[in-house]
């Protein structure tokens, strides 16, 4: 640890009299920054603060406001609320806008404020005078309700200034990363985001601010929902990734995520890096900083990834809407070259698709009605009012070729995945094909032939069925 | 019947909210000199439903709490009086940053029961000075307000702590065997400590509570891994019974059938009928009535 905290504020006090101080004091809001290497959540939070009210003595301007932001919306330290709520006075375009921000820390601080000196580094009271996070939210939005009396409309742009979204940076090399999803299977950065769009957001299981990561995952299991209305959900992939790969196993990983609302699938995965994490880091610029082996200090943020991978749009701080995200990797699905598609991961193949269901229905129902000699043969042809009998040959060796279709038809039916329905479908038309075999060909009796067939078309109309409505079905789990 | 029962909803109401008038006399008798303890205390402990609704008053408690001229017993039932009444989060929210202040100064307060109870409610919020004020003790013995264990537990509450480094010192040269043992309870959250606990599990030579805890440590941070260690552990004769029944406990709650071998479910089947130790056996009763075959 290179800085001591008594050293730090010490650099935080000397930025305010420099010239390019407010760039610098923004430099130094990043997550990434070495000085929070290896400290305590507590130590940062002081550490922040101090930056923050600094920045508000200079006073903010657009650039820095997103920082204000990210405090008063995701913020549950006092001293970091406090602090962001007296810098955003300092922004001369104070207005409306800026309200509902400030009501949500306000939501979020009212159970646990504290007694403040904002006028100390780490400033929290054992005496009084002091004052409180709440004092200083309700001070700002007086100061909004003022200037709104004194000044006229002045066309705030605050809400979009301040949105840290960004759009594609410098192309980068993919990262080396394995990845293991929530179902233990492996798989490479190429194999979980190349080919399609993608959205990506990060998170911990471990995370104690409910305002980030728990509430992330809650936002992710909506978007999933509205890609699924939207039809979208085989077009554009989703995954949440962890920062705590070590403490996140797939089990972990997996119930944090259901529990949550996440539907989770081939294409929508929870991930954790098995090995190189740091370079998955520094490709999307991940704003996280760790103690030891623990995360001390992280930032909301989601990336839509175009189909090769790369980060297109990203949106960092404070918290995304759904609708925006969705609407920047529909773009992204836009852009992508029209092309054969990569396969699916093994899991995903269909296992039933119409146009081989519907052949295999065909040979097992000419396997089941075959004629088994000349005479019958000659019959079928008279009874169906064929002319030209003597022309047509009998052909015995067309019935193991109709069996070795009907198994390669049953071989098409077989349920790759666990869909249960998937499995009822393939068991009629085993069903349909034993009642052919035996009863119908070996046995001759009446009927059977006939209703082997009909087993056998209605295992497989079922499982182009379930084919076809499986994503409308998995948009609604709860069967709502 | 009728009558009975409105009479006694009304003893309940009075139970539950005192009196105007009353509360003025309880809030008088707390801050009377000329009152004894006990009469203090119990005019206190009526007070907590009202005990936020006048600020003024509320700071009037507050200084018994800060006040070291007042009797141990009277400061230690404020307190717990003033806890009670935090629970209630709503209630309690315009209180809470004077409640807080006064917590943070009693942390070096001459009455040691007093102070670790304020320690203790300041690190639960994961308190930054607390943990300050903690660390440093742990660094600098000299400045220490409480015993390093008492310590190590406090720093436990708040696993975003700088506090991993100092914990893997103590665990390795402790003060003594409790510094010890907090110092690995709380390093059960750190990834990095894995190769630390395995050892531990392994080593029969350790001792029994130290392995205990390295199994619980394991199971929190490598599940898979503290499964095998289980299974080797209950199917060696020559192990403690302790450690057997911990590893067999892991074996049943958090196992499955598919990991369960002919020869582990002999061994288990073994220490059911011939263990001499009654936690063991009931361990092994649980394993067998799960996986039963």
């Amino acid at each position: 640890m290179a800085l001591s905290e008594k050293e730090f504020e010490e650099l935080v006090d000397g930025l305010k009299a420099s010239a390019d101080g407010r760039e610098r004091l923004a430099g130094l809001l990043n997550e990434t920054h070495p000085v929070y290497a290896e400290r305590a959540a507590s130590a940062i939070v002081r550490m922040r603060g101090w930056i923050l009210l600094a920045l508000g003595e200079l006073g903010v301007s657009d650039r820095e406001l997103v920082y204000v932001l990210e405090e008063l919306d995701t913020g549950r330290e006092p001293y970091l609320v406090a602090a962001a709520a007296r810098a955003l006075r300092s922004y001369p375009n104070l207005g409306g806008s800026l309200r509902p921000h400030l009501e949500r820390a306000q939501a979020n601080i009212r159970y646990r404020d504290d007694a403040l000196r904002l006028d100390r580094y780490g400033g929290y009271a054992d005496t009084p005078p002091y004052g409180t996070a709440m004092a200083e939210l309700e001070e700002t939005l007086r100061s909004i309700d003022t200037r709104a009396e004194s000044v006229p409309a002045s066309g705030c742009c605050c809400g979009s200034a301040a949105r840290a979204s960004g759009s594609a940076g410098a192309a980068r090399a993919q990262p080396a990363t394995q990845f293991q999803d929530h179902r233990g299977s492996a798989l490479s950065f190429a194999e979980a985001f190349v080919g399609r769009p993608s959205i990506v957001v990060f998170f911990y299981t471990r995370c104690s601010n409910p305002q980030k990561c728990s509430l992330t995952m809650t936002k992710f299991g909506r978007l999933g929902e509205q890609l699924r209305a939207r039809g979208l959900d085989s077009e554009i992939r989703t995954a949440a990734i962890t920062y705590d790969p070590d403490f996140d196993d797939a089990d972990r990983l997996r119930q944090y995520a259901e529990s949550r609302g996440v539907h989770l699938d081939e294409n929508h995965r929870v991930l954790r890096p098995v090995n190189g994490f740091e370079g998955l880091g520094e490709y999307f610029d991940a704003g996280v900083s760790f103690v030891g082996s623990i995360v001390n200090r992280h930032r909301v943020e989601l990336y839509v990834l175009d189909a090769s991978g790369r980060v297109a749009r990203s949106f960092q701080r404070v918290l995304w809407d759904e609708g925006e995200v969705i609407e920047a990797a529909v773009r992204e699905i836009a852009k992508t070259p029209s092309g054969p598609k990569p396969p699916d991961p093994p899991a995903a193949r269909s296992s039933a698709s119409p146009t081989t269901a519907l052949l295999g229905t065909v040979f097992s129902v000419a396997a089941a009605f075959f004629p088994k000699c000349p005479m019958c043969w000659a019959a079928y042809l008279s009874a169906l009012g064929v002319a030209g009998l003597e022309r047509i040959g009998y052909a015995p060796w067309l019935l193991p070729l109709f069996i070795a279709l009907m198994l390669a038809n049953l071989y098409s039916l077989y349920p790759r995945d666990r869909s249960r329905r998937r499995r009822v479908a393939f068991g009629v038309a085993v069903a349909g094909a034993l009642t052919i075999w035996g009863p119908g060909i070996l046995l001759e009796i009446p009927f059977a032939p006939l209703v082997g067939a009909m087993l056998t078309a209605a295992g497989s109309f079922l499982a182009v069925r379930f084919r076809l409505t499986a994503p409308a079905m998995t948009a609604h789990p709860s069967g709502a | 019947m009728k009558a009975k029962k409105k009479s006694k909803a009304k003893v309940k109401a009075k139970a539950k909210k005192p009196a105007a008038a009353s509360t003025s006399s309880y809030w008088a008798a707390v801050s009377s000199t000329k009152k004894t303890t006990k009469q203090r205390i119990d005019a206190l402990s009526r007070l907590p439903a009202a005990l936020c609704e006048d600020r003024t008053k509320f700071n009037e408690v507050l200084a018994i709490l800060r006040d070291t001229t007042q009797s141990s017993s009277l400061r230690r039932a404020t307190l717990q009086i003033i806890q009670s009444a935090s629970f209630s989060a709503p209630n309690f929210e315009v209180c809470r940053p004077d409640y807080l202040a006064t917590l943070r100064a009693l942390v070096t307060d001459p009455d040691l029961e007093l102070r670790q109870r304020a320690l203790g409610m300041l690190a639960r919020e994961h308190d930054g000075s607390t943990q300050r004020l903690l660390v440093d003790g742990l660094e600098e013995p000299s400045r220490a307000v409480v015993p390093p264990e008492k310590a190590l537990q406090l720093l436990g509450y708040d696993i975003h702590t700088d506090v991993y480094a100092i914990a893997r010192k103590i665990a390795a040269n402790p003060p003594n065997e409790a510094a010890r043992i907090e110092a690995l309870r709380l390093l059960g959250a750190d990834t990095a400590s894995v190769p630390m606990f395995e050892a531990m599990l392994q080593d029969k030579k350790e001792k029994v509570d130290a392995r205990r805890l390295a199994a619980s440590a394991l199971q929190a941070l490598v599940p898979d891994k503290l499964q095998g260690y289980a299974r080797d552990i209950v199917q060696d004769e020559t192990d403690d019974d302790d450690v057997k029944a911990t590893s067999l406990t892991a074996l049943t709650d958090l196992g499955h059938a598919g990991t369960v071998s002919d020869a582990l479910y002999q061994s288990v089947d073994k220490i059911r009928s011939k263990s001499k130790s009654t936690a063991l056996k009931q361990s092994a009763r649980r394993f067998i009535d799960k996986y039963r075959r």
